[in-house]
């Protein structure tokens, strides 16, 4: 009688763990559908409310906030800042077909400014109809930064002829009073307008973003751009651009206004920074474009697959370290196509393979000249008088007692061994001509960089 | 045979793809920009980024007129465009627990950088005691910095001061008191302890750059870590700093010594003139150049100058941004980025 009581609360609790998984699958599948539920009840409310014909541009631009709906996600701002956790959150589940609209309205507003009435439709759209500039999470923004800068609009319609950069100074100068662009604390995630007026502050990063509220509220066509690694050095920039009798204009929002910025600068006697892609958040496009060709001289590159046509072709740069990737390609046969990539930029070409990552070629540049140089590592070798391992300052130059390892590349950095520097020149012989080397200390600091060696000297790169 | 024949083609093949694995396709270029007929020769840039040659030959001795135009700046005119920490200037930074703050004075600018660098109530004053000496008089309010309370002998400043030195255009040196390397912005660690005890003060100092009675009886604690470069004797840079406080105020008093007081200037685009030996006669330099109209950063070169007969080579260098097609603010009044040489003779 006990074994049967036994036997039958078992099996109760079995039946009701079922009962669990069943509703926990269900729980799984059941928000895809109800999201595109949800989806498409906003999608025919909000368009319900643009049938009559005079509203048929703003139809169309309900249409366009609709298309890119599905793929906007933010991360769950309560749940981040309680518990430091990223929780992925689908802006279709927070927000409403009233927010939307309301969004719209505010859109439409900024864009029959003075200084506005030159922006297509398609430029309407991608720069001043976007509810959110990344992603941060939905906020009701528009009608508090509408208020918020009634002022410098009310002045500047006031002033026929103002350009959208004059607009955008006094935006800088007001922003600059309560926003400090600096190298730290960042909040962990993309922060809205109201969130970043809680934070008043942020990296050039959350700066770029942030700016583009007050910016494209008051009809400026003003953009994020950013690097996604530099060319030549290690990390990543954003700044803002914005569009000006059809030509781009370069500033950092709030700091430095359109004109007084340079991106690549960094003072006299230093590398300059290089480009070797640039990226426009979107609010289509799966949240970002290519437009390294609006800022610099490209070239469109085929790289020979050697055998492999399949896997996610990259383009990789050098990190002090490490190679990193700064642009996927696609496969045109067994091409692995790379269009709009910067000169003067030493890339490596890899696929990435089933989590295995190979080498295209050996790594190459485009001199501005638009010539390809292939650091190929010939059989002729040479001997080497190297004096530094990177080319900025003196504390990277070679000292004597220290130890440095000279590597050249040949599918893989291949070492030329370790030396103790008796002098502040590191001698190498039957080095492989023509390949990239990389002057490599074990000191934990990493600023070192790749270079080449050519009439006795170091090409950095 | 038909196979071998075969094997030998797909080999070629083979070889022929795995020597030039990479093609490249290039955009097409700007198209250069009309010339000048009132002229002898000219090189002007059609864009940005672009690294231009162009060799003449003169067959008799003539006079001539240079004029370049490119763009460039110094940190006075037009601040964003030049760093302010390549310029001389001195750093305070402070951690009072919450946050931490870096102020930034560059030598003859009214302008205050630095991360986080709230200047609510800060008040400052420049002096210069000699030809090769300047001094920083600041005024923090404690509540400006951060600080949560009221200030007592008992409690210690996690801070630091820096000072630049700038020589030939751009940042040359740093010293700092407590710092030990370059990343002193970013690693707080590297901040000294200063307790508090025995600076404070009952009556204010006038802050107006001078060494008044109130620091003369404070001693002078050297800055002396350097952290960036290398200073080359007590003449090249020297520091020191005084430091007091109230119920109100943090006072700091920073005196540099610098044989080369500086502010840094730049050219952004770049042209010059060489003979045929490589000799450089001409070149646009910030501090030779004026006001070419429109934006401030358009600067204008003009020199005349008599060439003996023979090849000469010009070069015109342009940098990311603001040149003809791609302006990124007012152009020139004459809007074009290079170099025209006019005949005086003729």
């Amino acid at each position: 009688m006990k074994n049967k009581l036994q036997v039958s609360l078992l099996f109760l609790i079995a039946l009701v763990l079922l009962g669990f998984q069943l509703s926990g699958t269900s729980r799984q599948v059941a928000p895809e559908e109800q999201r595109a539920q949800r989806a498409r009840e906003i999608s025919t409310d909000l368009l319900s409310r643009y049938d009559s014909p005079s509203d048929s541009l703003k139809r169309k631009a309900a249409e366009y906030l609709l298309a890119g709906l599905p793929a906007q996600w933010h991360y769950d701002t309560q749940i981040l800042e309680a518990m430091d956790i990223k929780q992925m959150v689908m802006d279709v589940d927070v927000i409403d077909a009233d927010y939307l609209a309301e969004n719209i309205e505010y859109a439409f507003r900024a864009w029959e400014l003075p200084w506005a009435q030159d922006v297509s439709f398609e430029d309407f759209c991608r720069y001043l109809l976007p509810y959110k500039m990344g992603n941060e999470a939905p906020e009701h923004w528009r009608a508090v930064v509408w208020d918020e800068y009634s002022a410098i609009r009310e002045a500047a319609i006031a002033e026929p002829g103002i350009r959208p950069s004059e607009v955008c100074r006094r935006v800088d100068a007001v922003v600059n009073t309560w926003y400090t662009v600096h190298y730290n604390d960042n909040y962990p995630a993309d922060a809205g307008y109201l969130k970043a007026k809680e934070i008043r502050g942020g990296t050039c990063k959350e700066a770029s973003l942030m700016i583009l509220y007050p910016l494209r509220a008051l009809g400026v066509c003003a953009n994020f751009e950013c690097v996604p690694h530099w060319g030549n050095r290690r990390r990543s920039h954003a700044w803002n651009a914005l569009y000006e009798n059809g030509q781009l204009i370069q500033f950092n929002g709030p700091e430095l206004d359109p004109g007084t910025t340079k991106e690549e600068f960094i003072g006299v006697g230093r590398m300059m920074r290089k480009r070797p892609k640039v990226q426009r958040k979107d609010y289509l496009s799966a949240g970002k474009i290519d437009v390294t060709a609006e800022y610099l001289p490209t070239v469109d590159l085929d790289v020979l697959g050697r055998g492999a046509h399949s896997g996610i072709p990259q383009l990789m740069v050098f990190d002090n370290e490490k190679w990193c990737s700064v642009a996927d390609g696609t496969w045109r046969g067994h091409w692995a196509t790379f269009p709009d990539v910067a000169r003067d930029i030493a890339f490596l070409p890899v696929v990435d393979d089933n989590d295995f990552t190979r080498s295209l070629s050996c790594p190459f540049v485009v001199e501005r000249s638009g010539r390809l140089k292939l650091f190929r590592p010939h059989l002729w070798r040479q001997t080497v008088r190297l004096t530094a391992k990177y080319p900025e300052d003196e504390i990277n130059a070679v000292f004597p007692g220290e130890s440095y390892e000279l590597l050249y590349w040949r599918n893989g950095w291949v070492s030329l061994g370790v030396q103790k520097a008796t002098d502040s020149v590191l001698v190498y012989r039957r080095v492989p001509k023509g390949a990239l080397l990389w002057l490599h200390k074990d000191d934990g600091k990493k600023r070192e960089r790749i270079f080449t060696y050519e009439n006795g000297k170091q090409i950095w790169y | 045979m038909v196979l071998k024949n075969f094997i030998n083609c797909l080999g070629l093949v083979v070889l022929m793809t795995a020597c030039c694995p990479v093609r490249v396709h290039l955009a097409p270029e700007s198209p250069q920009p009309a010339s000048d007929p009132a002229c002898l020769t000219e090189l002007l840039a059609s864009g940005n980024y672009q690294n231009l040659v162009h060799s003449f030959k003169l067959s008799e001795e003539t006079a001539v007129r240079i004029v370049g135009q490119a763009e460039g700046a110094s940190y006075s005119q037009i601040p964003g465009l030049v760093e302010a920490y390549l310029n001389d200037c001195i750093e305070y930074f402070i951690d009072l627990g919450t946050v931490c703050r870096q102020y930034r004075f560059v030598w003859n600018s009214r302008r205050v950088t630095g991360n986080n660098a709230d200047t609510t109530g800060v008040r400052f004053a420049q002096g210069d005691p000699s030809e090769t000496s300047y001094v920083f008089e600041v005024a923090f309010p404690w509540s400006t910095l951060g600080f949560d309370g009221i200030p007592t002998e008992k409690d210690v400043l996690r801070m630091d001061v820096s000072v630049l030195d700038n020589d030939e255009g751009s940042r040359d040196s740093q010293i700092a008191w407590s710092g030990v390397n370059p990343k002193l912005y970013q690693e707080w660690s590297q901040f000294g302890d200063f307790p508090l005890a025995g600076y404070r003060i009952a009556v204010a100092p006038v802050i107006d750059g001078k060494v008044d009675a109130v620091w003369e009886k404070q001693e002078r604690i050297p800055v002396s870590h350097v952290i960036m470069g290398s200073v080359e004797d007590e003449a090249d840079l020297t520091a020191w700093y005084r430091l007091l406080w109230d119920m109100e105020y943090i006072y700091i008093f920073v005196e540099v010594e610098d044989n080369l007081k500086r502010q840094a200037a730049f050219m952004f685009d770049n042209g010059r003139l060489e003979d045929v030996n490589g000799n450089v006669l001409w070149l646009m330099e910030f501090n030779r150049s004026t006001h070419a109209g429109g934006a401030l950063k358009n600067r204008r070169q003009e020199d005349t100058l008599r060439l003996a007969a023979g090849r000469y080579t010009l070069y015109v260098e342009t940098d990311e941004c603001h040149a003809p097609g791609h302006w990124d603010d007012l152009p020139p009044t004459e809007p074009y980025s290079g170099i025209k040489i006019y005949a005086l003779d003729r």
